[in-house]
């Protein structure tokens, strides 16, 4: 300390920079530790996978999947994502394309390449939606269906495709974004091998460059030439491969991505489908089957398949980006809200992944913004050590590199997405730190805009034409009976 | 003051921590990178060798060039794929060549060398090819693996068993019954290597001694007996079973195989108390449902559960088509729409749809 302070502000000062090392050690192990628990998993999967391939054999035995899409405003995208998935190898599929509402040529685009026709669907409603006006069925190709409804938001969506759906599996998918033909025969495997398997996630990759251009063109696994979707790129790979694939060992996995996430139709309809009155949905539903399974004690999994099998557009300035995290961060913190019950409530998802969720996600914003104001009151009265501040400064550049490659590493350990030259993403790891303030700042905005309850306008490229209020339970309650969970905002 | 004491120490330890953690990101970087590197001249290599083995197991090419010890395992695991596609093909000229080929390039030699490592993708490749060879040398840690390994390893064992001694079936079927980690579209293609009368007898007779979690797992293979086989097993079940949930499982096996004298044999199950029980022997109705079936049906249309009414409803619209005739509505109440609509439904689905 460059000033000698006296009792009891050296104290104060003394235990807030424990307490903030302290943090930062602590969300720094998270990371370490999955990443090295994938580190261990990871290159034995694959090594298996390789002499042992999955393939599809065309059996009917393998578990039948609906595949289902919200799709609103997506004229652009919609026909070419369609195609990705009509060429999907699996012997048991139908494709449900639900048009939430569209305001633009979505559905005419759908019906004019499919040649869709109307279809005298019956469906039991097992989860109540907003109305739909029509179900079509495509003349082209009779297990692709279109589900036409009044607009009601991605979780409302989903609802109504999980509905209409036949088979017993769903896999949740986007509509702006493109799947490999082996992305069923790859997720469904964890549910063959483990009869407690209730949902899989699927790995997902940025797909800005990678995306063919035409409708019926193939995948090219590049990584996107801008800078900011280049550090997303990274950014994918430690959340999939260093986080996810070190989780799921544990059946700790916080999040099924509603991009690419597979689950058993019957646990979602117990779970009361997907909830409407939270601007996403995905984190959600994860964090409400581990509540259900584990209140009524039930043995469960949920697995990961960490084959790149979903390639997505992901923002490209940095206003689109700013939206996004931002929205993604409020609606973590609705969920931190709504499942805090499981927070140190038993079981590796209380005692890690919540723990995790709360303190290295959560509330990580304004750790940060606490730690730099106090280093800025700090300096200017002089009480800290600058030298100090840059060495932890310096140790937390390094931390974050080296966390960078350890992801980087189990790509080209395993599937190496991105067939293009390494050096991008290598310097993408080194500049990584200052793309991770950008993301703070965008946090806390999220953060901010939860605790003030400030409303969501839905956007192009956020959740489905929806203005939803921000929630948080009015009284405190010690725990949410899953029945006000199943019909809450319905 | 004694807070400056911990701090100096604590910025020791951090200086210490930083110092070690950037050597650690330098070596790690440069390990990438020559991963990377290495990675993509082998990626160069196996491309011309898988470009060039696969012609010359294809029978394409008649040279046969010097294997070097770093490609044995790529062409190995080429070989195994290509006899794997092989397998379906059913042409036994192809298949023998990539054999002839194989052992020529001694690969067989290098596999059985795989046998005795620890790891259990080595072991995997090594039982995979050896099975596919004939290799008797592969038969003793075939059995072996085949009860103890994990999923991969056991069921490319019992491949491997059944490819090498026919007489294992019987084993092999135990563990398929046991072993429901085993994929099951991936059994069915194992299964469908063994000998088709000595499969019947072993399929027969572990059928008649696994408790009923068991048979209802293994009826769900009784596809790849033979026909008479099949609908003799799945026939004495329907008669003599009381578990409900083997009965069904029993009547969705025999589905496949029945015969038009199979519906007395059924009929009676289409008023069983369990809906899956309903649901199952739907599935033989709609293919030989007659007409005095169709009050039943109709009923059923009307039933409790959502999956009966749609299949009846389909049951019926399939015997309308049978019978060249369009009555089914007027078996279902005028107070059920949605067994109206079922029969909607399933005229769309099941009629052929136009190409506009």
């Amino acid at each position: 300390m460059s000033r000698t302070l006296h009792y009891p502000w050296d104290l104060i000062v003394f235990v807030i920079e424990v307490a903030l090392f302290s943090y930062f050690i602590f969300v720094n192990a998270f990371y370490l530790f999955t990443a090295f628990v994938a580190l261990f998993r990871l290159p034995d999967f694959v090594k298996i996978h390789r002499v042992d391939p999955l393939r599809s054999t065309g059996s009917a035995l393998d578990k039948p999947i609906s595949i289902v899409i919200p799709a609103f405003n997506e004229e652009v995208h919609i026909e070419r994502t369609v195609n990705s998935l009509l060429a999907i190898e699996y012997a048991a599929s139908e494709i449900v394309v639900v048009n939430d509402g569209s305001t633009d040529g979505t559905l005419a685009v759908l019906t004019e390449a499919f040649a869709l026709e109307p279809f005298p669907a019956v469906y039991r409603v097992a989860v109540p939606t907003k109305e739909i006006h029509a179900i079509y069925r495509s003349a082209t190709h009779p297990n692709l269906m279109v589900v036409d409804k009044v607009n009601g938001g991605k979780g409302d969506a989903l609802n109504a495709g999980v509905n209409v759906a036949r088979f017993p599996l769903i896999f949740s998918g986007d509509a702006d974004s493109f799947y490999h033909p082996s992305t069923l025969i790859w997720m469904s495997e964890p549910f063959e091998k483990n009869p407690l398997t209730i949902a899989v996630g699927g790995a997902i990759a940025v797909g800005n460059d990678a995306i063919p251009e035409t409708p019926d063109g193939k995948i090219e696994p590049q990584l996107p030439k801008g800078w900011l979707p280049r550090f997303q790129a990274l950014e994918y790979l430690r959340a999939f491969l260093g986080s996810r694939m070190g989780w799921a060992p544990i059946n700790g996995l916080g999040t099924i991505s509603g991009a690419c996430g597979l689950w058993r139709r019957d646990i979602i309809v117990e779970a009361g489908g997907y909830r409407t009155d939270t601007i996403w949905e995905d984190l959600e539903m994860t964090l409400r089957a581990h509540n259900m399974m584990r209140k009524q004690k039930r043995p469960y999994n949920i697995a990961f398949a960490p084959y790149p099998v979903c390639w997505t557009s992901v923002p490209s300035t940095f206003g689109e980006l700013y939206r996004q995290r931002k929205s993604w961060h409020r609606h973590l913190a609705e969920c931190m809200v709504i499942h805090r019950n499981l927070l140190f409530g038993g079981g590796v998802i209380g005692w890690l992944t919540m723990p995790y969720l709360m303190f290295a996600e959560f509330l990580a914003p304004a750790a940060v913004l606490f730690g730099l104001l106090f280093a800025v009151v700090a300096l200017y009265f002089h009480f800290i050590n600058i030298y100090a501040n840059l060495l932890l400064l310096g140790l937390v550049v390094v931390l974050s590199i080296l966390i960078s490659l350890l992801s980087i590493l189990l790509d080209q350990l395993s599937y190496r997405t991105y067939r293009s030259s390494l050096w991008p993403l290598l310097s993408a790891s080194v500049l990584d730190f200052f793309f991770r303030q950008f993301i703070f700042v965008a946090n806390l905005s999220g953060l901010f805009a939860w605790l003030f309850r400030r409303p969501f306008h839905g956007r192009k490229g956020s959740p489905p034409g929806i203005n939803v209020a921000a929630y948080r339970p009015e009284p405190y309650r010690r725990a949410l009976p899953a029945a006000s969970i199943k019909t809450a905002g319905r | 003051m004694v807070y400056a004491h911990a701090f100096d120490g604590f910025i020791w330890a951090v200086e210490v921590a930083t110092l070690t953690l950037g050597g650690v990101v330098l070596l790690l970087a440069i390990f990438v990178v020559a991963l990377r590197l290495r990675f993509d001249a082998v990626a160069r290599r196996r491309t011309k060798l898988i470009e060039q083995w696969t012609a010359i197991f294809r029978g394409e090419r008649d040279d046969l060039p010097a294997l070097r010890g770093e490609d044995r395992y790529t062409v190995l695991l080429l070989y195994d794929r290509i006899r794997g596609d092989l397998d379906s093909s059913r042409s036994l000229i192809a298949r023998e060549h990539a054999d002839e080929i194989a052992r020529r390039a001694k690969i067989d030699g290098f596999a059985a060398g795989l046998l005795t490592s620890r790891d259990d993708a080595d072991l995997i490749a090594a039982l995979s090819v050896l099975g596919k060879l004939g290799d008797l040398r592969a038969v003793g840690p075939a059995a072996r693996y085949g009860n103890a390994g994990g999923t991969e390893l056991s069921r490319t064992a019992a491949e491997a068993s059944l490819r090498l001694s026919p007489e294992s079936v019987g084993r092999v079927i135990a563990l398929v019954r046991d072993r429901e980690d085993w994929v099951s579209s991936r059994v069915e293609s194992m299964l469908r290597l063994a000998s088709q009368p000595v499969l019947d007898d072993a399929m027969s007779e572990a059928i008649s001694s696994s408790p009923a979690r068991g048979r209802i797992r293994l009826l769900d293979f009784l596809r790849c007996c033979s026909a008479p086989a099949a609908r003799s097993i799945a026939r004495g079940l329907v008669s003599d079973e009381t578990d409900p949930e083997v009965v069904a499982a029993a009547i969705r096996a025999l589905s496949g195989v029945a015969e038009p004298s199979d519906d007395a044999r059924i009929r009676p199950f289409l008023l069983s108390p369990d809906p899956f029980v309903r649901l199952a022997a739907l599935r033989i109705m709609r293919r030989v449902a007659s007409p005095q079936d169709a009050p039943v049906l109709g009923s059923l249309a009307m039933d409790n559960d959502s999956w009966v009414r749609r299949r009846a409803a389909e049951a019926l619209v399939a015997l309308d088509e049978r019978m060249r005739s369009s009555g089914t509505e007027e078996t279902v109440s005028e107070a059920d729409p949605f067994a109206r609509d079922a029969i909607v439904e399933a005229r769309a689905t099941m009629l052929p749809v136009p190409i506009s």
